[in-house]
């Protein structure tokens, strides 16, 4: 028995020894790595291991970051580069209790984050630290002085985030049963009237529907760049009468006469692709294409945008104050933020999503590949989409509006 | 070994079939769906049949192989820790009586009552102090925690089946207590120990937020790869996700019915008749 127990603890000794070793002394590292030059940076990442903790429920996004990116950065960097599925409120709460632990060393290099979750991690700094203007690549090729770079649904991302990519709203519909689609709220309002019982939109929280809701604000505005600015709730409480009232006079008109709204954009999508509404939309402009392809949306379904614009906003990439390999993480987001790389991402094989460059710092050669880029039947012109492009409002608006919504018409 | 050599009645075929029709039906979508993309309602079969799904579960993204590997590791390692704990505590409980014996006997048992949620609350906290053990371990350990009351009420009960008669007789002909309970006991345990382990292994399987919490999200076993998926409405990728959850389960029920053949059988043949009647009636009970 005692030399079963000595085994024992000879074990889990040894078990201790081998994973301590591996993940020591990181929040110096982290600290060093943002002082450090480019040159040392990538040095010292050579051959080591990077976690990317990422969402996961997308198999085209999923494809891109294994068979794509991992195989390229092993080649490149001799980086071996591992995704972790995990939706962002959970490995921000993750960082959150290690922070309250004072866990020094933790699993994630790199996370995709955006909106309300990087305004957690920074006011509670769960991250590194400005490190975009160390990336050769960042430096080259976004536009570093644009809104949608600089700013995160209103909250300034100083450096402590890179952006991964951009995506736009747009509606989508099905043209066998809609030769002319509505290009203003207006317009819809008057198209809902007419064919009753085919348009609805999720639910407010939800993602999707909520976004919508900002769209018939953005129309009925009279001056929407003043809630570009610091919160300021009179100024929304002035203006959202005019909100309610729209959502209100289609209500009758709506699917199931507005009594029920489906309650995700997964349930939107089902009711479009049973042909139950002829409208759907979401807050990716190559969606549409990409079902398309899967053979789950009619092969006749086009998109289109407001002739006022629709929403539009940056996705980011973060480093936790944490990161086992820091030097990693950085030399991975530089990667990402590649022309090549970025280029890729744009193509409906994997993801069909728009680049976080700005295409005028492209060099000829690439530009025209982008223009040439396949981005799907329904998926609309670069151009058009870019000169409809409108900026997203700060988190305490669209909280408020999403409150406002279960009150004033969801509940009325 | 004796076999009633009855036909079953019509009722009992009746009930048996509409049974079996409960549990297999909900099969039929989940198979067809891992085969479609879209499949709107009022259509009874799909139009378009597609393998994307279950080629995306075996490309490198999908992960089908891994997380059958990790799930299989941890399953082993939780079951061995019950092995090891739960046999010894099972025994100690149905055969001694000592004070307090009821308090033990609920503390081993209240991961069943106590809510799952308070728990893992304090599991995360000490996931964390306990970084430094290997992934597999902790999570098995996490485990360990939930699984070790099923195991314990299968062999305490089974050791109470056996009762202390022959292990009495063994030792007054002079055996050692280890030879009793390898050479007595643990033959009469065996279908109760194949059981619990059944049990153990399948529920091990199915635990997604002790191995969550436990490897930080890093150990990829089927729940936690299937999970990004639950949420997002991808019917087809979820369903052949589920089918592949279910092979495990499948290989480890035939694998307990086979052991349980070749146990009952080895019995037959070495003890002779008398007692291998005994132990099946002993099993049985």
């Amino acid at each position: 028995m005692k030399k079963l127990s000595m085994c024992l603890a000879i074990f889990l000794l040894f078990l201790s020894g081998c994973s301590a070793g591996t993940k020591n002394n990181s929040q110096r590292v982290g600290e060093n790595s943002l002082k450090s030059d480019w040159k040392e940076i990538t040095a010292s990442a050579k051959g080591s291991k990077v976690n990317f903790f990422m969402w996961g429920g997308d198999e085209g996004i999923n494809r891109y970051i294994d068979e794509w990116v991992a195989p390229q950065l092993k080649d490149q960097y001799n980086i071996e580069l591992k995704r972790y599925p995990m939706d962002a409120v959970e490995f921000i709460n993750k960082l959150k209790t290690e922070k309250r632990a004072n866990k020094k060393s933790g699993e994630m290099d790199v996370i995709w984050i955006n909106g309300e979750n990087f305004k957690t991690a920074k006011q509670e700094k769960l991250l590194l630290g400005p490190f975009t203007s160390k990336l050769p690549n960042f430096q080259q090729y976004v536009d570093t002085q644009s809104d949608d770079i600089n700013y995160d649904f209103g909250f300034p991302t100083e450096g402590y985030e890179a952006p991964w990519g951009k995506v736009q709203f747009v509606f989508a519909y099905d043209s066998n049963k809609i030769s002319n689609p509505p290009k203003s709220i207006d317009e819809l309002q008057a198209w809902v009237k007419q064919n009753p019982g085919k348009f609805t939109y999720p639910a407010p929280p939800d993602f999707t529907g909520s976004a919508f809701i900002r769209h018939v604000l953005h129309e009925k505005s009279k001056d929407y760049n003043a809630y570009l600015s610091k919160y300021d709730e009179a100024l929304l409480k002035g203006e959202a009468d005019q909100v309610w009232n729209v959502l209100n006079e289609m209500k009758p008109s709506l699917w199931r006469e507005g009594k029920s709204y489906p309650q995700s954009l997964s349930q939107l999508e089902q009711l479009y692709k049973n042909g139950e509404v002829w409208m759907t939309m979401g807050y990716d402009e190559a969606n549409a294409s990409n079902l398309i392809k899967t053979g789950e949306f009619p092969a006749s379904t086009k998109t289109f945008v407001l002739d006022k614009g629709t929403l539009s906003n940056t996705h980011f990439l973060g480093i936790p104050y944490n990161a086992p390999n820091p030097d990693g993480a950085m030399t991975l987001i530089n990667f990402l933020l590649s022309p090549s790389t970025q280029m890729k991402k744009m193509e409906i094989e994997y993801w069909g999503e728009n680049m976080s460059l700005s295409v005028e710092r492209l060099s000829d050669k690439d530009r025209d590949i982008v223009e040439s880029i396949d981005r799907g039947s329904a998926t609309i012109s670069q151009e058009e989409l870019s000169s409809h492009r409108i900026p997203e409002i700060g988190a305490e608006y669209v909280q408020w509006l999403e409150r406002g919504w279960m009150e004033n018409v969801a509940n009325k | 070994m004796v076999k009633r050599i009855k036909s079953p009645g019509i009722i009992t075929v009746f009930f048996v079939m509409l049974f079996s029709l409960f549990l297999l039906l909900p099969f039929v979508p989940l198979i067809i769906w891992s085969f479609t993309k879209y499949w709107p309602w009022p259509l009874l079969l799909p139009e378009k049949w597609s393998m994307d799904s279950w080629r995306y579960l075996f490309s490198a993204s999908g992960r089908a192989g891994e997380g059958l590997f990790n799930s299989l590791i941890v399953a082993v390692l939780t079951l061995v820790g019950n092995m090891v704990l739960g046999i010894p505590a099972a025994r100690v409980l149905a055969q001694n009586e000592f004070r307090g014996k009821m308090i033990v006997f609920s503390i081993l048992l209240a991961p069943l009552f106590i809510p799952y949620t308070v728990s893992i609350m304090g599991m995360y906290d000490f996931a964390i102090r306990l970084d430094f053990i290997n992934d597999y371990l902790s999570v098995a350990f996490a485990h360990l925690i939930i699984t070790l009351p099923y195991f314990v009420a299968t062999i305490w009960f089974q050791f109470r089946l056996i009762g202390a008669k022959y292990q009495e007789a063994a030792a007054s002909l002079g055996a050692s207590v280890s030879k009793i309970f390898f050479w007595i006991e643990w033959p009469l345990l065996l279908p109760a120990v194949l059981l619990g382990s059944f049990l153990v292994m399948v529920i091990s399987f199915s635990q997604y937020l002790p191995t969550w919490i436990m490897s930080g999200g890093t150990m990829l076993t089927i729940p936690v790869v299937i999970f990004p998926f639950a949420s997002s409405g991808n019917s087809s990728i979820v369903s052949a996700y589920s089918l592949l959850f279910f092979v495990p389960i499948l290989v480890l029920m035939l694998v307990y019915f086979l052991l349980m053949r070749i146990n009952s059988r080895k019995q037959f043949i070495n003890r002779g008749e008398d007692i291998a009647i005994r132990t099946n009636k002993h099993s049985n009970q």
